[in-house]
């Protein structure tokens, strides 16, 4: 190819340079065409090439071109667009939408010109010829029902009759008062005198409580009496008066000490209702809603409002329901004080208490304290007057069942038998004959009988002293106290040294078995005011008097440094085994034997059992739903020894059930087995000894249902008189419930039908 | 340090503050004497302080630089559901659960998720734009609903109704910045036939579209009893004038009655006897127009005005298309609140629960609104074509 190449492109050459050229006569001879002509040959040859390359690239890129074409038809469009403009800009974009917000700001300018400018005149003479009167408008508060539904707090609707005045003039008041006087019995001169003292206020408060009758005046006669309205005020009732009155508690207003709280704290209305006590205290803030206003609007000719325009809107408290059996509450108190009136110790008894709790959920069935309370007295206009000294000297304003703590006596038993064996004290096969009566250290404690041949659970059951005395001196590490003999600290050490070491732990470890019970703490019921009960250590220093024992100080300092520095004596962990040196309120008595009742989980007592939406409803049924509903709160698991716990258990069922029991009198014949203790702890009241009457309980004794603590000062041996209401308690209980029970004894759910005339109700007015 | 002045919008910061002296002086005006127990005691003075530190955030959100939010967004966008959430553990306050109660003052995380809606969003589509090879199509989008959804519906739960549609108006505003122009151009249509059928509907065929609502909307339960209310009450303005409608009809009342001049500070009928329902929050442009007349409110339709067009110019002059999505996030936010607030007080749109920004009382929003523009300034701060826009616009 070269060779052919070169030959041609040489003869071309040769016609190009026909002209010639002076060379070399040897070049031209051997060659007819110059380096130099060859060299042009070549250079033009690259440029024809490099021209058809071109043509032939033009030609590629127009096919490639084609495919991309083809390509962006098929939707890859987008690909081609962003690798011409790799950056969009925004630029129009964002004009465009200025020019929309531009367009619609403007639109508000037109329409505000529209409005002010070709109607403002319109405008400003509607709203000059009218008035806007504000008025505060309260809610309806919720209303409380039993745990059967029952109606036990609600707002009574009162009609007042109010002038709403605005530019009153005074001819036109005295026709209204003339117009009025007669109806309402008075003057027209005092109606005005009414009026002038209240000139102040926008809505003038002419008649309280006006009965239906002078509404129908008033709205017969509305065009003849400008601005005179009627207006819905309320008065809370409680439609069962003395049924668990200190549960309820009542309402009353805001008083200079709760101002700061309900009014600068809370932004309550200084008008405002609030709960004062009890559960319209505790639940104040669900039942009492939220204050509402109202416009009135008068045109400025006639002082007649033109609309009334709720903003917001009043909205109403929530309704509650009670864990409390009303029933039962009803059947407990009426038992509670004709047993008491009949009762020999009836000039002893001045309080009592009874509590009735669900063992699984520490729903409170019943609540009672004695003396009762009506809280309508409170709250129905004129009727505190007449009970004010009732009320001021009969201690009824205490609810002694969470707020009252006294000597539990032997009811403690249980828990100290688990404690002892626990710590070794005894163990479960301890059985020996009890003496009648043993020496502690100098001083001389009997029992109230000899007892004779006891173990564990025969002790609880006939309540012997002195194997609890035992219990205790043993948890103290005093050995030898007997018949014959005081005893002495083991290991012969001082006595100081003793009450500091051993006398510390185990009246610690005493009153802590006690403790984490929940006695001699609070148990956190939703009732204000609950007080925690004490422990007391008898001190050599004050001539044995019983001084407060901190047991928080002393379970901290022995863990410390095993120590906890006091001056007591063995006597005082004697007394404590019984129960004489502490006090418990019957509410925590009432969590402790429902704890022992459950197996050892101690549930927070609580008295709300469910939240309703507002509504005025005059019972809960079925077709309500709540919009909340209290859960039971495990307040602590003891992870208490089953045998323990069952040996104390057994103790008490016999209490109630074996012969020998210091109960089974009380539930002889008793469809259901209960399982109880006795407790008769010494107490002095104004220096006089007597006796207070203490029972717990729990029934039935497999798979227990209810626990009971019944506390009565005064009233004699445990098995005398808390004993029998607490059978009373447990006896409703499963009559309410159909249990145990034939048919022919059932009871319905409804509070009795001759509650209102009862004694219960009645019985605490003149007192 | 000069040259830092020379590149923050202090046109923009004065508007701002200007909005927020008159906030003060109108909340004084709806508030003072009242015995209302829902208005909180020395409102104005609270309004105050407030300012006063939306207006120090302002430089803080100036000082950081705002692309480092774009790789935060995720955990602005996590805290923002969380806050979000947890209001529905908080007591209801006027039958909605918006605010978490703080030590001194009540937090609305809404107003915060605002925010947080525009940054993420705006991130989500610079990176679009910055991909190599960006994909506009419209389900490549999906992922941007999603996020705009997900805070929509926890608002809307709460009930706060209003702040869910701002939420969805910064949304559309951002999206058709986002997408294809023709998809953009066909927005923009739609958008101007919507205002149009808006504004018509209600003038010609009141009866009709009172039917429409009486007969389907409230019949299937589509809304909120209250809700159809309030579209019956912009469809009739003598609805209920004593109920539902009562509010409006009050507002309008007060802002015709305002005139040309405003019958004076401290004077106004319906404003100073407490006419106009919850005055100091929503309804506090009735104050402006009773007391200030068409002037007075013509300044602050014109103030807002200015506020927009100097976001606008920041847009158009940001090179970062992450800045440039904040600013027109930011943009929808104000132009839909500013509108219908004071649109909805003169019957030009059914009434939301919507505050006026700057100027209604609530510590979150102005907050909020001050980062807002704090975030703006900054973005133009740190544009490159800032200096040379001078001469070229």
């Amino acid at each position: 190819m070269p060779k052919w190449g070169k030959g041609r492109l040489q003869r071309t050459k040769k016609d190009n340079d026909w002209s010639g050229s002076k060379r070399s006569n040897k070049s031209r001879r051997n060659s007819r065409f110059s380096d130099k002509d060859l060299d042009d040959n070549l250079q033009r040859f690259n440029r024809i090439r490099t021209e058809v390359n071109q043509q032939l690239q033009i030609g590629m890129n127009s096919v490639r071109a084609g495919m991309e074409d083809f390509q962006a038809r098929r939707g890859r469009r987008h690909e081609r667009i962003t690798r011409q403009k790799p950056k969009r800009g925004h630029k129009a974009r964002v004009n465009v939408i200025y020019g929309l917000v531009f367009l619609s700001f403007t639109s508000l300018i037109f329409r505000m010109a529209y409005l002010q400018i070709v109607k403002g005149p319109q405008f400003r003479t509607q709203a000059s010829t009218t008035i806007t009167n504000t008025v505060p408008v309260l809610p309806p508060r919720g209303r409380i029902f039993d745990s059967n539904g029952t109606l036990l707090a609600y707002d009574q609707p009162v009609y007042s009759l109010v002038l709403m005045q605005s530019n009153t003039n005074m001819q036109q008041l005295q026709a209204t008062a003339d117009i009025l006087a007669p109806v309402f019995n008075v003057t027209s001169a005092s109606i005005m005198a009414n009026i002038n003292t209240q000139k102040q206020y926008a809505v003038i408060k002419l008649f309280k409580n006006i009965n239906e009758s002078q509404v129908a005046f008033v709205t017969e006669h509305q065009s003849e009496l400008p601005g005179v309205t009627v207006e819905l005020d309320s008065e809370r009732i409680y439609p069962y008066g003395a049924l668990a009155g200190h549960v309820l508690g009542y309402v009353g207003p805001i008083t200079t000490q709760t101002m700061s709280y309900y009014v600068n704290q809370l932004g309550y209305l200084r008008n405002q209702q609030v709960g004062e006590t009890g559960i319209e205290n505790e639940y104040n803030n669900l039942l009492e809603g939220s204050v509402g206003q109202q416009d009135i609007i008068f045109d400025k000719a006639g002082n007649m409002p033109q609309s009334v325009v709720m903003n917001p809107a009043p909205a109403a408290g929530d309704n509650l329901q009670l864990t409390v059996d009303g029933h039962l509450q009803a059947v407990t108190q009426e038992d509670l004080v004709s047993f008491i009136n009949k009762s020999p110790y009836q000039s002893t008894i001045n309080d009592a208490a009874a509590v009735m709790l669900n063992v699984n959920t520490g729903a409170v069935l019943s609540l009672v304290s004695y003396p009762y309370l009506d809280p309508n007295w409170y709250t129905v206009p004129g009727k505190l007057g007449k009970h004010a000294t009732y009320l001021a000297t009969s201690g009824a304003q205490q609810n002694n069942a969470i707020q009252n703590p006294n000597y539990p006596g032997s009811t403690v038993k249980p828990a100290n038998l688990i404690t002892g064996l626990e710590y070794g004290a005894i163990t479960p096969q301890t059985a020996y004959t009890v003496p009648y009566q043993i020496y502690i250290a100098g001083a001389i404690k009997h029992d109230d009988m000899p007892h004779g041949f006891v173990n564990d659970a025969l002790a609880v059951t006939v309540s012997s002293d002195v194997f609890f005395y035992n219990v205790g001196l043993d948890l103290a590490k005093w050995f030898g106290a007997s018949p014959s003999s005081g005893g002495a600290p083991a290991g012969g050490v001082s006595l100081q040294t003793w009450r500091d070491t051993d006398f510390a732990k185990g009246l610690t470890e005493l009153f802590n078995g006690e403790w984490r019970f929940g006695l001699g703490q609070l148990t956190g019921i939703d009732l204000p005011g609950e007080q925690q009960g004490n422990f007391f250590v008898m001190d050599a220093n004050q001539n044995y008097a019983a001084v407060p024992f901190n047991l928080a100080a002393a379970k901290k300092s022995i863990q410390k440094t095993g120590q906890y520095t006091n001056y007591s004596t063995p006597v005082s962990i004697a007394l404590s085994a019984i129960g004489q040196e502490q006090q418990f309120t019957p509410i925590e008595l009432a969590q402790y034997v429902s704890t022992i009742a459950n197996g050892g989980k101690r549930i927070q007592p609580h008295l709300l059992q469910a939240v309703y939406p507002p509504g005025l409803v005059n019972q809960i049924g079925n077709s309500q739903k709540p919009s909340k509903q209290v859960k039971p709160k495990v307040q602590a698991n003891l992870n208490l020894n089953p045998t323990y716990l069952s040996i104390a258990q057994q103790g008490m069922w016999g209490v109630c059930n074996n012969p020998l029991g210091t109960a089974y009198a009380d539930f002889q014949g008793a469809p259901y087995q209960a399982a109880g203790k006795t407790g008769t702890a010494d107490i002095y009241l104004n220096g006089v000894h007597m006796t207070n009457s203490v029972f717990i309980a729990y029934a039935p004794f497999k798979n227990p249902q209810v626990a009971v603590a019944v506390m009565i000062p005064g009233g004699g041996y445990g098995a005398e008189s808390a004993a029998a209401i607490a059978r009373n308690m447990i006896d409703t209980y499963f009559k309410e419930h159909h249990e145990f029970y034939p048919k022919s004894q059932w009871e319905s759910t409804t509070i009795p039908a001759n509650w209102l005339t009862s004694q219960a109700n009645t019985a605490f007015t003149a007192k | 340090m000069l040259q830092f002045w020379k590149k923050i919008d202090l046109v923009l910061i004065l508007t701002c503050v200007a909005l927020s002296v008159i906030s003060c002086v109108a909340i004084y005006a709806a508030t003072h004497g009242k015995t209302n127990p829902q208005i909180p005691s020395h409102a104005w003075a609270k309004q105050m302080v407030y300012s006063a530190v939306g207006f120090v955030v302002m430089w803080l959100a100036i000082a950081i630089d705002y692309r480092s939010l774009r790789k935060m967004h995720w955990w602005l966008y996590g805290v923002t559901l969380l806050l979000l959430t947890a209001v529905f553990g908080f007591h209801a306050v006027n039958g909605a659960r918006s605010w978490i109660p703080l030590p001194g003052f009540s937090l609305q995380p809404s107003e915060f998720a605002k925010l947080t809606l525009i940054v993420t969003l705006a991130s989500l589509m610079a990176n679009t734009d910055e991909a190599e090879y960006p994909d506009y199509r419209i389900r490549k989008t999906l992922p941007m609903w999603g996020l705009m959804i997900v805070p929509f519906a926890l608002t809307l739960k709460e009930p706060a109704l209003g702040q869910a549609i701002v939420m969805f108006a910064i949304f559309c505003t951002m999206y058709i910045m986002f997408l294809r122009r023709t998809w953009f151009v066909l927005s923009v249509i739609i958008f101007v036939a919507f205002s149009i059928v808006f504004i018509v509907l209600p003038v010609e065929f009141p009866g009709l579209a009172m039917n429409v609502v009486q007969n389907v909307i409230i019949k299937h339960h589509l809304l909120h009893g209250y809700q159809a209310n309030r579209i019956l009450t912009w469809l009739d303005p003598s609805y209920q004038t004593s109920g539902a409608g009562y509010e409006i009809h009050q507002a309008q009342t007060a802002i015709g009655s305002g005139q040309v001049f405003g019958e004076g500070w401290l004077r106004g009928i319906e404003t100073s006897s407490g006419g106009v329902p919850n005055q100091w929050t929503d309804y506090i442009f009735t104050a402006i127009a009773e007391e200030f007349g068409f002037l007075g409110s013509s300044v602050v339709v014109l103030l807002f005005t200015i506020l927009v067009y100097r976001l606008i110019r920041a847009a158009s002059v940001s090179k970062d298309t992450f800045g440039t999505y904040i600013i027109m996030g930011v943009v929808g936010l104000f132009a839909f609140q500013v509108f219908e607030n004071i649109g909805m007080d003169m019957y030009l749109s059914p009434s939301t629960g919507i505050t006026l920004p700057f100027i209604s009382y609530g510590g979150s929003s102005l907050v909020a609104n001050y980062i807002a523009v704090g975030l703006a300034i900054n973005i133009r701060k740190r544009s490159p074509a800032f200096h040379f826009s001078k001469t070229y616009t």
